[in-house]
């Protein structure tokens, strides 16, 4: 589709799970190629797909068939722990439901996800503070616990846990769902702002309104790729950006 | 209705069965503990069936005088004096045995003659075996596997005799290791054994089986009467009531019993703690469930049922397999060895307020517990428990921040972790201190029933020698020349004669010992010390208090006509016997004719081989008079040493019973603090943890409680084992138990549970590896 | 028009740390027979606590609600489980659905438990699966059948006692447009068939298709705006529209 570099390639990509003694095909025979500094949204209707995709895509599950492969580098056969080893390097996560561990405060949070990667407490300590203003957390509210904060600071506090190790790579699965319309706005702002210095963003959502920061948007329909839509880059208050959303959406029966 | 609701609700299958199989092995523990605590009751309907005497005295004397003394006494109803042949000491062989065994204390008496009861039953009986018969009481027969059919070879004082073995018969009063034991041959064996005896001029005597009148106590006049025989000097004259008999076939039973209704306790102890902790946790993870299920309409109550009918239920089934184990098991246990430490036969039926009494007991407890566990359920809203869940570490300090706190990132995180739940760094502690006590308590034990009984040996028999000397000439003079050459002996470290005679003290009749050496003698002596000089004693404490005296007090000794004052210097602790210990000198003041048939040695650094060798050395010195020697060593160890090789088999199984439990306590509480981590390792999973990084965090965060909890469990099994004892033993004169304490174990107990559970911990995690990220974070 | 709920001077305060939080502050309004009612305001304004409370299933610290006549404050918590299971019924965001029972497990569950008995209630279970067109899922476990699928069980869970008001809480949120749509369709038909309901949301679309919509702001009611009934098929967009701007006046 065009010239840009591939981080993430699929090849025949099927994922399976067996549920109540039957298989449930997910993901079928799938060919993906995702490319560098894109924002791109993957859609389609619940049940399509679109959760196992990003997470077989991003190494948290194994894949049943098929091929994974990250800048050129085969992930599909790593054992766990090297998995977990190329997460840290590589990937950033938010979630739906948040995900922060409870027992840590909103800091260690973040700092024991840096320390992962081998940074220095001292310095990481300067960056993660760096990071929380930007999402516009202060500095009173890192050392709290998840449960004491709001969802939309809990999200954004997820956020900078997903950049501090400068990831080349941010999976946002449905990362607005349990917020409300301020909280929606500052994260996509925080999602805008990651992918404009250069970090690839994969983010799956079923919001039209999130799906308007992405640049490409995957419609995923029985497990397979029904149709693409290119939306070109990000800016903000263009209302023609939202109908070509719409019709294209329309276009796929959402 | 409940069904459905259980059906939503999270359940561990292993959980649940280790909670199952802890259930059946202490209430099987404890419903056989309790069995075995049935014997005085056992005791008493075998006495309702056979009416035996109130008291019984064995006696030199002749029929005349025995009439003479017992005319005029009040109180004795009737009374039958039957002939009786003693045999002190003697080898036997046996067709299920060719190697050659020992006894004392045989009493043997007419096929048909009173043996003290009314009404003598007997067990098995067929007269027409061929041979000169011979009918053994239950415990003889036990001992040496004996039934009818099988022949014995008696090498006896008065020669050798044959006999086929025709019938057993449980006897009250002649029928167990403490006293004489009963046994009956058919008339002509017995004219026979009668006159053999009568040649060597020894052995004949008569047994005086006396009834009281109804509700007298005739110990007293009977005492009076055994002393009064025995006023003419050279009369033998010994005796005990039924009651002193009763506690001899129990005593060691009980004490069997109590072990193990300790064990039980602990481990039932365990069970209801671990019900606690599976339920709370069962409650956090499935709080959503509960919150839902409130908002729709159940109440509280179904809800509460629905989370405990498991264990109640479990709990009702595994004790009822217990209990069905504790009757299987009880009588081939009780063939096996039990029969040989109390001699009486068990009596195969339902004990219906042993069973029904445990079984409600433990459902009680069952049900309380799991009432207790979700009290919580109680007071939570159901939008609380929707939107906050039961999360109540929200609220708590961030410990060890990680940007301010120096350290290698797997250590802190493990160290935020064991901070993180108080409530099971609680629960975690008592359990492991819990376990590290039973491990050290079972370690100690198996290190004195096992490895060297020296101390326990003496605890339940008192003075135990390595080696006996059985010397032809018993004269004093002779004994004292042996000991002097025997000390001479390379590896001897001590030697020593004992023996007793018969004594009052007070109006008390006492077994008084005399020593050559009050050193080398070990008598339990609890307080004080023992004697030194010719003029001071050593009192047992049943003894001292029935006479209410103590150290410092002066004791009168009678001993025919003769009669002294001695100091007491010590107390011993004497179960179930009646002591007092002088110098040999100080009974030759009395007026005893101290004599020594044999001599006790003491080899250093004393194992097996040792003792062999020393006893070949002392073989070959002349003109000491030596007719020969005994490995007393090796036979306190082997299985012929009876009271101590049962009781130490038991409490080996014991202690793999407690291990057993202690591990899967381990295994349980484990898998308990796992699941509720199962989400947080998801999301470190994710983030980039490996595997390995989150195994090595769990385990490291448990050590914290489980280092502490081990070195407190097993410092309390360290210097509670002797104080407990003491308290078990209490009853049966154990004042002070003295069980060989080795510092050592501590740090080995302490060692190995803190091991078990960081290996275990690391093992079990091993499933985090099977599941992605994913997996975890949607469990 | 009878009323179904009455609120009068509800107050809630939360007591976090020896701060207090006053989440409610003196709320009182009415729901009627067959009224279909929302809740909107800012994250925060104690939305979702006043469904709560309101329902039973968290306690008020002062105020009365009286629900069909009786008052919540003076019932036992029996009572009011049994209030709940027979006169309520419930739609969370998350559905919260038993994971180890079998969808249609799940909806019969409060039937039973009512003492309907097991023939009628299955009966009706399936009446109601039928109608909201997911008597295909009827045999599935929970976690194998989609957002929207699941959500409509939910309604059928909580209409199977055949209540009075349904409480729903953000029951699109988890949802696609087209699921959500459905699920709405439902609820609105439910509401037709005479079930008031009292519910909470941020979509202004979903918002739309209610009778009358509370505006909460910190802990009041700081305005209300009538919509007229939805006949379902026409002038959303309008009803939208409208409610929008209501909404932007007020702040949101």
């Amino acid at each position: 589709m065009s010239n840009k570099e591939i981080i993430i390639k699929t090849e025949k990509l099927s994922k399976s799970f067996s549920v109540g003694g039957r298989q449930q095909h997910v993901i079928k025979n799938l060919d993906l190629e995702i490319y560098k500094g894109d924002f791109t949204v993957i859609m389609g209707s619940s049940g399509a797909g679109k959760s196992t995709l990003l997470y077989t895509l991003s190494g948290m599950d194994k894949p049943s068939l098929g091929r994974i492969s990250y800048c050129g580098e085969d992930i599909t056969d790593m054992s766990d722990d090297k998995l977990a080893v190329f997460r840290r390097r590589h990937c950033g996560f938010v979630f739906q439901q948040i995900h922060l561990v409870d027992s840590m405060s909103i800091m260690d949070n973040a700092v024991s996800t840096g320390m992962l990667t081998g940074q220095k407490q001292r310095e990481l300590k300067k960056k993660a503070l760096g990071l929380f203003e930007k999402m516009g957390i202060s500095e009173e509210l890192t050392k709290k616990f998840p449960a004491q904060v709001s969802g939309g600071e809990a999200q954004r506090a997820a956020m900078v846990r997903a950049v501090i190790n400068d990831p080349d790579i941010v999976f946002a699965d449905e990362p607005t769902g349990a917020l409300n319309s301020a909280g929606v706005r500052a994260v996509l702002d925080v999602l805008t702002d990651i992918n404009n210095s250069g970090q690839s963003v994969v983010m799956v959502t079923h919001d039209v309104k999130s799906a308007r920061r992405g640049n490409r948007i995957i419609y995923l329909q029985d497990g397979g790729i029904m149709g693409e839509c290119d939306l070109g880059k990000y800016v903000s208050g263009d209302e023609g950006r939202h109908e070509k959303i719409r019709r294209f959406l329309e276009e796929m029966g959402w | 209705m409940v069904k459905l609701i259980k059906a939503g609700f999270r359940k561990d299958r292993a959980i649940m069965i280790v909670f199952l199989l802890i259930i059946v092995i202490s209430t099987f523990l404890l419903h056989t503990g309790m069995l075995a605590s049935m014997y005085p009751r056992l005791f008493d309907e075998y006495a309702e069936e056979q009416h035996p005497a109130d008291y019984i005295i064995w006696t030199s004397a002749d029929r005349g005088r025995i009439d003479a003394e017992l005319a005029d006494r009040d109180g004795i109803e009737r009374y039958y004096s039957e002939d009786t042949v003693n045999i002190p000491a003697l080898k036997f062989t046996t067709s299920k045995c060719t190697a050659e065994r020992s006894d004392s204390g045989w009493m043997v008496q007419r096929l048909g003659d009173n043996v003290g009861y009314e009404t003598l039953v007997f067990d098995k009986r067929d007269d027409s075996v061929r041979g000169k018969r011979i009918y053994l009481n239950a415990f003889t027969a036990a001992t040496n596997d004996l039934c009818i059919g099988d022949s014995m070879s008696l090498d006896t004082p008065y020669g050798r005799f044959d006999y086929t073995v025709a019938g057993t018969y449980q006897h009250l009063i002649m029928g167990n290791s403490y006293f004489f034991v009963s046994a009956l041959v058919d008339e002509d064996s017995f004219s026979e054994l009668q006159e053999a005896a009568e040649k060597t001029g020894s052995g004949n005597m008569q047994i005086v089986y006396a009834f009281a009148e109804n509700g007298i106590n005739i110990e007293e006049t009977m005492k009076d009467v055994t002393v009064d025989l025995r006023s003419d000097g050279s009369t033998y004259a010994n005796g005990h009531s039924i009651e002193l008999a009763r506690s001899g076939y129990t005593v060691v039973v009980n004490v069997l019993a109590g072990f193990i209704a300790a064990f039980a306790v602990i481990i039932m102890a365990i069970c209801v703690i671990m019900i606690v902790f599976t339920i709370n946790n069962n409650i956090s993870r499935d709080i959503i469930n509960i919150g839902a299920l409130r908002a729709v309409g159940f109440t509280v109550g179904q809800i509460r049922a629905a989370l405990t009918a498991e264990f109640v239920l479990l709990g009702a089934a595994g004790s009822l397999v217990g209990i069905v184990l504790s009757y299987s098991l009880y009588p081939i246990m009780e063939e096996a060895f039990i029969r040989e430490l109390s001699g009486i036969i068990w009596k195969k039926k339902f004990y219906p307020e042993i069973t029904l009494g445990m079984l409600a007991g433990v459902l009680l407890m069952i049900v309380a517990a799991t009432l207790i566990s979700t009290i919580k359920v109680k007071k939570l809203h159901p939008s609380t428990a929707l939107r906050f869940g039961l999360r109540s570490n929200s609220f708590k300090k961030n410990h060890f921040p990680l940007s301010e706190t120096k350290g290698e990132l797997n250590l802190l995180l493990a160290l935020k972790s064991s901070m993180q739940n108080m409530g099971q760094n609680a629960v975690i502690f008592f359990m492991i201190t819990a376990v590290a006590f039973v491990t050290q308590f079972s370690g100690l034990l198996f290190y004195n029933t096992k490895v060297d009984i020296t101390n326990f040996q003496r605890m339940v028999q008192g003075d135990a020698p390595d080696a006996y000397v059985y010397l032809e000439d018993n004269s004093y003079e002779s004994a004292c020349r042996a000991i002097d050459a025997i000390s001479e002996v390379d590896g001897v470290s001590q030697a020593y004669g004992l023996f007793s005679v018969e004594a009052t003290a007070g109006e008390e009749e006492i077994t008084l010992i005399y020593v050559t050496d009050p050193d080398c003698v070990y008598c339990g002596v609890y307080e004080g010390e023992m004697m030194r000089k010719d003029n001071e004693a050593v009192v047992g404490s049943s003894v001292a208090e029935k006479l209410g005296v103590g150290v410092g007090d002066e004791i009168t000794v009678k001993y025919g006509d003769n009669s002294r004052r001695y100091l007491i210097t010590g107390l011993q602790q004497s179960v179930m016997n009646t002591r007092i210990y002088m110098t040999d000198k100080a009974a030759q003041a009395l007026g005893v004719n101290t004599s020594y048939d044999l001599i006790r040695v003491r080899v250093s650094d004393a194992n097996d081989s040792r003792v062999d060798e020393v006893l070949g050395r002392i073989d070959g010195l002349s003109e000491c008079g030596i007719s020969e020697t005994k490995n007393y060593y090796r036979e306190q160890r082997s299985s012929e040493n009876i009271p101590v090789y049962a009781v130490g088999f038991i409490v080996l199984i014991m202690i793999i019973l407690s291990i057993a439990t202690v591990l899967m306590v381990i295994r349980l509480l484990l898998k308990t603090v796992f699941i509720k981590k199962e989400r947080e390792f998801g999301i470190k999973k994710a983030v980039g943890f490996t595997s390995t990084q989150l195994r090595y965090q769990l385990s490291l965060s448990l050590m914290p409680t489980t280092v502490t909890a081990a070195v407190l469990g097993s410092l309390l099994g360290y210097f509670l084992l002797n104080p407990l004892f003491t308290l078990i033993l209490g009853g049966y004169g154990v004042k002070n138990a003295d069980l060989l304490l080795q510092p050592m174990m501590i740090v080995i107990s302490a060692a190995a549970v803190t091991a078990m559970v960081f290996v275990f911990s690391f093992v079990m995690s091993g499933r985090m590896k099977k599941l992605s990220a994913y997996k975890l974070i949607q469990e | 028009m009878n009323r179904v709920l009455s609120v009068k001077d509800l107050c809630k305060t939360y007591i976090v740390r020896k701060n207090s939080n006053n989440v409610l502050r003196n709320i009182s309004f009415e729901l009627g027979e067959g009224e279909f009612v929302t809740v909107m305001g800012p994250s925060g304004s104690g939305k979702s606590t006043l469904l709560y409370t309101v329902s039973g299933m968290d306690a008020m610290t002062s105020g009365k609600v009286d629900f069909a006549g009786k008052d919540i404050g003076s019932l036992s918590k029996k009572e009011l489980s049994k209030l709940r299971l027979t006169e309520m019924g419930f739609i969370f965001q998350q559905m919260y659905m038993m994971k180890k029972l079998c969808i249609f497990d799940n909806i019969v569950l409060p039937a039973y438990q009512a003492g309907m008995a097991h023939s009628d209630a299955n009966r009706r279970a399936e009446e109601l699966m039928r109608r909201l067109g997911i008597i295909e899922i009827s045999e599935h476990e929970v976690n194998e059948v989609s957002g929207g699928q699941l959500q409509r069980a939910c309604l059928c869970r909580a209409l199977i006692n055949e209540p009075k008001v349904i409480f729903a809480d953000e029951p699109t949120g988890a949802l696609n447009s087209k699921a959500a749509a459905d699920v709405m369709d439902e609820l609105v038909k439910a509401n037709r068939d005479g079930t008031s309901i009292m519910m909470v949301t941020h979509s202004v679309r979903v918002a739309a298709m209610s009778d009358k919509v509370f505006y909460l702001m910190d802990g009041d009611i700081q305005g209300e705006i009538e919509l007229g009934k939805f006949d379902g098929e026409s002038g959303l967009a309008d009803r939208e529209r409208l409610l929008r701007d209501w909404l932007i006046e007020r702040g949101w």
